[in-house]
């Protein structure tokens, strides 16, 4: 009897010695075995010396219907929305917290680059500077043994109309003097 | 029996528990919130300031320095950012050691004292959290610095003014002092907007100090300078000024190139001069802008004044006869001589030619003080000429009447004395803006040497070069303070008598090749403190002219002060106009308006026509010198005089003679101190000279009449200048001599020479600036 209502799972065949365990396990089953003992004997204490007869008794619930409570139902779904819609915002503030995180130090990063590029453009616009000042390239030129060209020598092909350089004594209009 | 799984067994919760349960939870939780309220409310500002003084930073952003454009953009003055060393000496543990190591490197001018490891290290033992080491040091200190790797050794950015043409318009640009502030010319006259406003940063930091984000207000970086000079331009000016400085050992030297038709200064060179880029090694009496802040007697340039004056009043003509009685007049009991004794009667062109002062004296007595006058202030002369350069002083022109007893007013004789440029004092800037006057057909234009003023810098596309293409004729329309001093036919025929000059005249060396030129000499003769007289022994010699002559492309005026033996302004300045007007007109691309003589570079003038001699006379500067006394308080005459009283009781206390305050206002203060001792001769500026390196001679004679020679080997000491530290260092030591290198940049000079003849394993000083 005691051994029908214990759980199937517990069947003392499951936790019968066997020479092929170890000490350990043989000592766990040991264990084991006197906790169901105490159990059993606990429990025929509490039931006395009369037996227990069981009688089945039959409930019929087939005619109790589940009826829809519409307003529940409606409160519900409102209900999941509001939560949906909340925990989405939610996510969506952290997302964006992290990412402005993210994006701040990204910024911060490009700007840095931006600043050291321009300072690197000034440094070569200095260079350059440096490199072409007329008084160095004389003196190199004259390293080079080069002479400053004859007069007429050079032609510059954005130099001045010749016919600019006519003979003008006077203006037809007097220009306008601001005062 | 089955037990079941869900069979539980529960009592009833009494009341009362239940109560006493919610009191204790609930007595938790107003404890908890109680707590929260104080922290989040009461205690809120306290925490916020707290959080914000952990977690963010403010730093001060210094605004860059705005940028000094030529007119084709070429950066004369710019702001970069270089690294400055500091220590935080109590993380050092050998103060003296670490000072010894970085000394080593950043050491690298012996005459800067800031850098010397006995200073570094007093540095490091006065402060606990901070010490600089060295500011704005270049990359390839800083780069031997970091592969040091030393503790307790930091890097901070700073911004650094640099001038990459070096000397190159010194005087134009100016310089900065350690607080970034203009000192000197441009930079001090446009500091406020040059130097922009500084912002400021608030940025947030995370736990490790990283700036995670920041909130900014921006640095207004300064205005970018665009001036009106051409590098090129300036450089030829310079070239030619250093030339003439070599070749006469002249005191000073000044070169002003000028755009007639309007009034843009195109060059403006001064000599001696100093390096912007290195102002510990710079003779203070050299920073002084000589073309507007000093002044002289023009002489016979200042006849040009007299000339188209008495034309433009119709009071004589070109082909005029006028009488310069055998070359003597006599004005009032004072007699002016010509210097060339015998002319007669002849054209009054002929008389500008040869510079008669008789012919300028009646032409100008023809006129009368107050029209003469008149033409002299319309001229621009005894006002300020308004240039955007700082410390322009009016020059020296006294009233013809004068109600204040300290101002003298014109004298008998003084009409006679200004007709020939004497009694009056003017600025190389006012006499090529009256030259340019004529040249453009006779309105005055006031000069300027500030093209634009803007926010945008060289590269974008809203800033564009505005190369300079001679206009030939004045715009449209004409800025304020133009006006008209002579007409067209009046400027016309003045430019006819100035070719004269140039062709038949004093002005010969002016000549041009494939050019036509007009110009007029000059020389005047020096103050001589001593005598409170005229110097016999000193001049300044000046041309002022333009080319070519019908259609003016540029204006050039060259004043030479203190020229060693030849004193002529014919000899000393008109090569100097020569070369200048030349090169510069090549340059520009001016069509010849002359048929060019190939074969020479340029005529050169055998036979020399004499010069306008100034004049002799026994007359004192007393009227001169009380020209002083009408100056404004801040003319920069005025600040020397006063600068220099303090000298003058420094001299008193000595005993020594002090000079008196108006004479001082003609001299460079630099010479002061030699006129106040008694001596005549002033002296040259000096500069910071490299240490001299003694090289023994190969024979070397002995007292006891015997001879050393020295039989080690020698080698050519190569020439460094120009070049870079790396290269000179690779020159050097390929030669096995050794180098001392100060400073950084480029190679300027070298001791000893290139290709002296010296031992192996000499060291060779050289100096480098940027």
């Amino acid at each position: 009897m005691a051994a029908q209502a214990f759980p199937v799972n517990y069947a003392p065949r499951e936790y019968a010695p066997r020479d092929t365990r170890s000490v350990k396990a043989r000592r766990l089953l040991t264990v084991v075995e006197h906790n169901r003992a105490l159990y059993e004997a606990q429990m025929s204490r509490r039931r006395g010396p009369t037996l227990e007869i069981p009688f089945p008794k039959h409930l019929d619930n087939t005619r109790l219907v589940k009826t829809s409570d519409r307003r529940r139902l409606r409160e519900m779904r409102s209900f999941s929305l509001a939560t949906f819609v909340m925990f989405f915002l939610l996510a969506v503030y952290v997302f964006q917290h992290f990412n402005a995180i993210e994006d701040g130090y990204r910024v911060e990063s490009q700007k840095q680059q931006v600043s050291s590029l321009m300072e690197a453009n000034r440094h070569l616009r200095l260079e350059q500077a440096q490199l072409t000042d007329p008084d160095r390239i004389g003196a190199e030129a004259q390293q080079l043994g080069m002479m400053p060209p004859q007069p007429g020598q050079v032609v510059q092909q954005n130099g001045m109309d010749a016919a600019q350089d006519s003979q003008t004594l006077a203006q037809a209009s007097e220009p306008r003097i601001g005062r | 029996m089955k037990l079941s799984a869900k069979q539980t067994i529960s009592a009833p919760i009494r009341r009362s528990r239940f109560i006493q349960a919610a009191v204790v939870f609930l007595a938790w939780v107003a404890v908890i919130a109680t707590r929260l309220i104080w922290l989040q409310v009461v205690l809120h500002p306290k925490y916020i300031e707290q959080a914000d003084r952990q977690q963010q930073r403010t730093i001060d952003v210094a605004a860059r320095r705005g940028m000094l454009y030529d007119r084709n953009l070429r950066e004369l003055a710019m702001t970069i950012q270089a690294d400055s060393i500091y220590a935080v000496p109590s993380e050092i543990s050998d103060h003296a050691a670490i000072a010894q190591q970085l000394a080593q490197i950043v050491h690298t001018d012996p005459s800067d004292n800031f850098t010397a490891a006995d200073q570094i290290e007093a540095r490091l033992d006065n402060s606990h959290g901070f010490a600089w080491v060295a500011r704005r040091v270049d990359d390839a200190t800083s780069e031997r610095i970091h592969a040091l790797n030393l503790k307790g050794i930091y890097y901070q950015k700073e911004f650094k003014r640099t001038y990459p043409n070096n000397e190159m318009a010194a005087q134009i640009l100016g310089s900065v002092g350690t607080d970034d502030g203009g000192l000197l010319g441009m930079e001090r006259e446009f500091d406020g907007e040059l130097h922009g406003t500084p912002g400021r940063r608030l940025a947030a930091l995370d736990a490790r100090r990283h700036v995670m984000g920041s909130v900014e207000r921006d640095p207004e970086p300064g205005k970018n300078l665009v001036l009106t000079v051409d590098a090129n331009i300036q450089y030829i000016a310079e070239h030619a000024l250093d030339a003439a400085m070599l070749r006469t050992h002249a005191l000073r030297g000044t070169v002003v190139v000028q755009d007639p038709n309007s009034g843009q200064i195109l060059a403006l060179a001064v000599r001696p001069t100093f390096n912007p880029n290195d102002m510990q090694h710079a003779d203070p009496a050299n920073l002084r802008d000589s073309a507007v802040s000093d002044v002289y007697e023009p002489g016979s340039v200042f006849k040009l004044i007299t000339y188209s004056a008495a034309i433009e009043e119709k009071l004589t003509h070109p082909d005029d006869i006028i009488d310069c009685q055998g070359g003597k007049i006599d004005l009032y009991g004072r007699t002016i001589h010509d210097s060339h004794l015998g002319l007669g009667k002849i054209t009054v062109s002929k008389a500008l030619w040869e510079s008669s002062d008789v012919a300028a004296v009646k032409l100008a007595l023809r006129m009368g003080d107050e029209k003469f006058y008149k033409y002299i202030r319309a001229y621009g002369f005894g006002d300020r000429t308004g240039i955007e350069l700082p410390a322009e002083t009016r020059g020296l022109l006294r009233p013809v009447y004068s109600s204040n007893p300290k101002i003298q007013g014109w004298s008998q004789t003084s009409i006679g004395s200004l007709a020939i440029g004497q009694e009056v004092g003017v600025t190389p800037v006012q006499l090529v803006s009256m030259v340019s006057a004529i040249a453009n057909g006779g309105v005055y234009l006031p000069p300027h040497i500030l093209l634009e003023m803007t926010d945008v810098e060289k590269g974008d596309t809203r800033l564009q070069p505005m190369a300079f293409h001679p206009a030939m004729q004045l715009p449209k329309v004409l800025p304020d303070r133009v006006h008209r001093v002579i007409s067209e036919m009046t400027s016309a025929e003045m430019r006819h008598m100035m070719e004269g000059i140039v062709l038949y005249g004093t002005g010969k060396e002016a000549q041009l090749n494939g050019y036509s030129a007009a110009g007029k000499t000059g020389t005047a003769q020096k103050i001589d403190v001593a005598t409170r007289t005229y110097s016999k022994t000193k001049y300044v010699a000046s041309f002022a002219g333009f080319a070519p002559v019908n259609n003016p492309a540029i204006s050039v005026a060259v004043i030479v002060d203190s020229p060693e033996g030849n004193h002529y302004g014919a000899e000393v300045s008109a090569p100097v106009f020569r070369e200048v007007a030349q090169q510069v007109l090549e340059y520009l691309g001016v069509p010849h308006d002359q048929p060019v003589r190939r074969g020479a570079l340029l005529a050169s003038n055998n036979e020399h026509e004499m010069d306008d001699a100034p004049q002799e006379t026994d007359r004192d500067v007393k009227a001169l010198y009380s020209a002083v006394n009408s100056l404004p308080e801040d003319d920069p005459l005025r600040n020397v005089a006063s600068a220099t009283n303090t000298d003058a009781q420094t001299q008193s206390a000595t005993g020594s003679q002090p000079v008196p305050t108006p004479v001082k206002a003609f001299i460079p203060k630099a010479t002061l101190a030699v006129w106040q001792s008694g001596a005549l001769i002033e002296e040259k500026p000096s500069t910071a000279q490299l240490p001299q390196v003694k090289i023994e001679p190969v024979v070397q004679a002995r007292s006891s009449h015997s001879v050393v020679v020295d039989a080690g080997a020698r080698v050519a000491v190569p020439s460094i200048v120009g070049e870079t530290l790396r290269e000179a260092v690779l020159q050097i030591n390929t030669a096995g001599l050794n180098l001392q290198a100060i400073g950084s940049g480029v190679a300027r000079e070298q001791v000893p020479a290139a290709g002296t003849m010296a031992p192996l394993g000499t060291q060779v000083v050289v100096r480098f600036t940027r």
